[in-house]
């Protein structure tokens, strides 16, 4: 009787048990994070999302002199849509840009929760911006090379003389509190 | 006696150690050979989708780019042309660094004999408050293009005024196309209740139908992508009916005012030029653009090589 109460105990924790650091789970988080970045990248709020840059305060829209947002998405589509993903079934994620300064790769914070667990998951996606491509501010009506000309936006022209301004990449890193 | 029932006893404990210890280790075999799978046929599965991921990404951005390049009104061909060539290798730079960083090497081939680049014109209209008239305001009904096909038209946005819309379909402006032996017309009218609608019709005008509608002070048509106020228009289907080549014309244009953009590939098609201005203007005009790109690219990963040609030509229909 001892062995079998013994045998159960010691199948009870595996690679695959219910817990936070499930094997589906971290398959279901990808997924979610892959569908929710191409899903904004379709309907353009990812790109929103990125030059939602305040030239004032220099940091991103609404996050006040941190520069980034402590306690959830960004106040735009993308920022409700990591919200109505993530944050409302008690998920964590941080979400960066990163983009090309040079030949440097530079990273910047939209939303920083902590520090990720070891079972945190990673999806990234490329955004486009264009040399016209306007800040989504409200009632802002300057676009992303005039905003870098006065030295307010962060991310420089790595084409000048080409429409093309720079590839940013946005990245989250999602996993359960 | 007694010596019977403590034998019992250890045949007892020993059967239930012998099972438990199999219990064990059948759990911990069946358990790794679950997790195993799961973990090889996630990773095959993830750079599937990443690499048709990487597909729609260059074809969408390089689309962008393209028509961020031809929209800034180039002096010449070569001009819109090399800038767009930068730019996708700038582009094709910046992504293969980023996806570098994940362990995949990706490229656009852009050699000689991998990249074609087909020369276009776009025809424009960036005055909003102007009628959709020919270059000299002469004409109402006035032509656009001829011998068109459907690969060689792309993203024809309108975007009118709803306040200067003739009211209902009979006189309304309209876009008509023919192709010698069949019509097909998309109107574009007010429909009252400050409601800018679309209808089509398959039979010169005799017979109209009214396909969507949306309230809105200024609505954009796409009339090659079928969307009106970037929402889908099902039954906005670019020459429905039409078997050959075909010409494209404004009709009651005095009926309507605002923008317009239409890329055509004049390799093939034919533009009208003498309704057209030949540099910018206040009127209609047309500039030199990149109608299409085709190359190949390229998606290699520790389990996956993946290579495919790709044609860039944004809002064909």
């Amino acid at each position: 009787m001892t062995g079998v109460l013994f045998a159960l105990s010691a199948t009870a924790v595996t690679p695959l048990s219910a817990s936070t650091s499930n094997q589906h789970i971290q398959n279901q988080q990808l997924s979610e994070a892959n569908d929710l970045l191409a899903a904004s990248a379709a309907n353009g709020t990812l790109r929103d999302a990125v030059v939602d840059w305040n030239t004032t305060s220099d940091g991103f829209n609404g996050s006040g002199d941190v520069g980034y947002f402590t306690d959830g998405g960004p106040p735009n589509w993308f920022g409700a849509a990591l919200d109505d993903t993530f944050l409302s079934r008690r998920i964590a994620f941080n979400v960066y840009v990163e983009y090309w300064d040079g030949s440097n790769q530079k990273q910047l914070p939209i939303t920083y929760m902590g520090t990720p667990s070891d079972n945190a998951v990673t999806a990234t996606r490329t955004v486009t911006i264009y040399d016209d491509t306007r800040l989504s501010v409200p009632g802002s009506s300057v676009n992303v090379s005039t905003a870098r000309a006065t030295g307010d936006f962060y991310a420089p022209d790595v084409a000048p003389g080409n429409e093309l301004y720079n590839v940013v990449e946005v990245r989250i890193t999602a996993w359960r509190m | 006696m007694a010596d019977v029932s403590r034998d019992r006893g250890q045949l007892i404990i020993l059967t239930g150690l012998i099972v438990a210890v199999t219990m064990v280790a059948l759990v911990l075999l069946l358990n790794t050979a679950i997790y195993t799978e799961n973990l090889a046929s996630r990773g095959a599965d993830q750079s599937g989708r990443e690499a048709m991921e990487y597909r729609t990404v260059v074809v969408d951005d390089v689309g962008e780019l393209i028509d961020e390049e031809n929209a800034r009104e180039h002096g010449s061909y070569t001009d819109v042309r090399t800038n767009v060539e930068d730019g996708i290798e700038v582009y094709d730079n910046l992504t293969a660094k980023s996806y570098a960083t994940g362990g995949t090497i990706t490229y656009v081939n852009q050699s000689a004999s991998a990249m074609t680049v087909t020369r276009g014109k776009l025809v424009r209209q960036t005055n909003s408050s102007r009628r959709f008239r020919n270059e000299s305001e002469a004409l109402n009904d006035w032509r656009l293009a001829s011998g068109v096909n459907d690969d060689e038209i792309r993203d024809f946005r309108l975007t009118v005024n709803q306040g200067d819309l003739n009211s209902g379909d009979s006189f309304a402006f309209n876009v008509r196309l023919d192709d010698g032996s069949n019509t097909w017309q998309a109107y574009v009218y007010d429909k009252g209740g400050s409601e800018v609608a679309v209808s089509i019709s398959l039979d010169g005008g005799a017979s109209t139908t009214e396909v969507c509608s949306v309230s809105a002070p200024e609505a954009t048509v796409d009339l090659t992508r079928g969307t009106i106020e970037g929402e889908p228009c099902p039954g906005l289907d670019w020459a429905e009916g039409l078997t050959s080549d075909y010409t494209v014309e404004y009709r009651h244009g005095e009926n309507a005012t605002g923008t317009f953009n239409v890329t055509i590939d004049d390799t093939e098609a034919s533009i009208e030029s003498s309704n057209l201005d030949s540099t910018p203007s206040s009127a209609v005009y047309v500039v030199h653009a990149v109608y299409s790109a085709s190359f190949n690219i390229v998606f290699e990963s520790p389990s996956l090589t993946y290579e495919t040609p790709v044609r860039v030509a944004p809002g064909e229909p």
